[in-house]
């Protein structure tokens, strides 16, 4: 039986459960041994899962960050000699490998080569290519990045993961309305990814800190708390989305105090124009929602209940700061 | 109830009923409870997970996709008390209810062999039709009653021993996602069991454009700082 947590994909976890993750390495090295039979008979052994190669996946990645490169390579080796050396998924990994154990700049440039070997005999290596760019924004050559993953959008333009990629390399440049581009055409490909709202609502509100005209600034916040909003409709008790929610409207009841000469002129072309700015009333009515609702949440989370023991420690403390906030002010 | 007596009389002596036992046996056990995943082993030959291995997984797999996957109830291996009561009620429910409908189908059996009595009137169509076409629908309301009951009784345990119904609305679901601390059991049994993972978590978190070299400075200096002390 694999351990469950050999199984949870693992991209971004905690230092902690990525030690806890690479020290079962050995064990599970030991106890599941190769013992191939003969072409035939091998089908009706069936000590082989998809689970074991998703572990060794786990494995392999969690290892390379722990730095345990030696149980790293075993964990490479038995998935290359499973599905060979010509697959691409075991391409990227083995890449992988080779970034995580270079010792210097060359040593990369090396591996950069490799990569570029890879893609003139097989440019559809998809794999390959996203490691590519993703070794070209390690080497901190982030324009080359860009211009690669553009060429990648070009041929396989319903990637929504190479869009969000976009988004945030645009978003470290500063360039505001590119990555939101982005993060729409991701939400074409998939238009109920209730994180994807936030994170363009967030983008926007980004964008709408940093502009200079107070017009602008109103139509991003306004744009962003319908984001925001949006993302709360695709997920209940979504932090985030309340999180947002909260801090936009705070700021939106701020700019149009300060502003209230013509709110509602601004209205243009009804099929075509933008939306009106939101009215006050119901701006008002969004910020006690999400204050009632952020209550609730830090609420029972630190009381731990059942049920709402899910949330990431750092979001709530962030939440219950925003509400402190918001009561200080009001003392004053 | 003569007959009800009788009938049990004859299964006791142990009168073989062919057939029966055996499809019951499996149902029964179905209907107990029994794990499906217990019978994946057999489709999981090496082909099956090479060619899914290969196919890569899409970063997005639709939730509908994961929603719409074959239930395998995966038992965890800590179970809290209140579940196991209430599989061990639902396991006694549908034992109950077996037997007291395969009782009621025996005694139904028992009393179509008996000869009818000679007091019954005969049919005025009977002269045209054979003697073994005309059912003699005259069985007891013992039996009636004992069959009916046995099928609501079965219908309640079956329901009571069910898994749990995720929702079915999505933002229900999604914040079910968010707010809850995911079982990693459920996790264990692929797409099917449990409530799943967040599927658009992957926009969020690219592992095909992992930094592989930053996480390991992240690491290092987690370990530098006594993180890796602390636990």
């Amino acid at each position: 039986m694999i351990s469950p947590t050999l199984l949870q994909p693992p991209a971004h976890l905690s230092p902690s459960a990525c030690i806890q993750i690479s020290q079962q390495a050995p064990a599970f090295l030991q106890s599941h041994t190769r013992t191939v039979l003969p072409y035939p008979l091998s089908v009706f052994s069936s000590g082989e899962t998809q689970e074991i190669w998703q572990a060794y996946e786990t494995l392999l990645l969690a290892c390379l960050r722990t730095g345990d490169d030696k149980s790293a390579s075993q964990c490479l080796e038995r998935l290359v000699e499973r599905f060979g050396e010509k697959n691409e998924r075991v391409q990227a990994l083995r890449g992988l490998y080779d970034e995580a154990t270079a010792q210097d700049e060359a040593a990369l440039q090396k591996v950069l080569e490799g990569y570029e070997e890879t893609l003139k005999e097989q440019p559809t290596n998809m794999p390959i290519r996203k490691r590519r760019i993703a070794l070209l924004q390690s080497m901190e050559r982030p324009t080359d990045a860009m211009t690669a993953l553009v060429g990648l959008l070009d041929t396989s333009p319903t990637d929504a993961e190479a869009w969000s990629e976009l988004a945030d390399l645009y978003l470290a440049q500063g360039s505001y309305s590119q990555a939101i581009y982005c993060l729409e055409e991701v939400l074409l490909v998939t238009p109920n990814a209730w994180n994807v709202h936030a994170r363009l609502a967030e983008v926007l509100y980004l964008s709408s800190t940093a502009s200079d005209s107070p017009g602008n600034a109103l139509k991003g916040l306004s744009e962003s708390m319908r984001r925001f909003c949006r993302s709360i409709e695709l997920c209940n008790d979504y932090l985030r989305g309340y999180y947002g929610l909260k801090l936009t409207t705070t700021h939106l009841l701020d700019t149009l105090s300060k502003v209230p000469s013509k709110p509602a002129t601004a209205t243009s072309d009804p099929v075509f124009g933008e939306l009106a700015p939101p009215s006050l009333a119901s701006i008002q009515r969004l910020n006690e929602l999400a204050t009632a609702k952020l209550a609730e949440i830090v609420r029972r989370n630190t009381a731990g209940e059942k049920g709402w023991d899910g949330y990431e420690m750092a979001e709530v403390i962030a939440a219950r700061e925003l509400l402190d906030r918001d009561t200080l002010s009001i003392q004053r | 109830m003569r007959f009800f007596v009788r009938s049990s009389l004859t299964a006791l002596r142990g009168a073989a009923f062919q057939g029966h036992p055996v499809e019951s046996s499996i149902t029964g056990l179905d209907m107990l409870g029994m794990n499906r995943s217990m019978y994946r082993t057999f489709t999981d030959v090496n082909l099956v997970a090479r060619e899914n291995y290969c196919a890569n997984p899409e970063v997005v797999t639709t939730p509908t996709q994961s929603l719409l996957a074959t239930p395998t109830h995966s038992r965890s291996s800590v179970v809290d008390r209140s579940t196991l009561v209430m599989a061990f009620h639902s396991a006694a429910l549908n034992l109950f209810g077996l037997i007291l409908l395969f009782h009621a189908v025996y005694s139904a059996y028992e009393h179509a062999l008996l000869p009818p009595p000679t007091s019954h009137p005969p049919l005025s169509s009977s002269s045209t039709l054979l003697s073994s076409l005309n059912p003699r629908i005259d069985l007891p309301a013992d039996i009636t009653l004992e069959t009916i009951l046995a099928v609501l009784i079965l219908c309640f345990g079956i329901v009571s021993g069910s898994p749990e119904l995720r929702p079915v609305e999505w933002a229900e679901w999604a914040g079910k996602l968010e707010r809850e601390k995911q079982d990693l059991t459920d996790a264990a049994a692929g797409a099917g069991g449990g409530m799943g993972r967040n599927p658009y978590r992957g926009l969020d978190e690219r592992v095909g454009f992992l930094d592989i070299r930053g996480a390991r400075r992240e690491f290092a200096a987690w370990v530098r700082e006594g993180g890796g002390g602390a636990s």
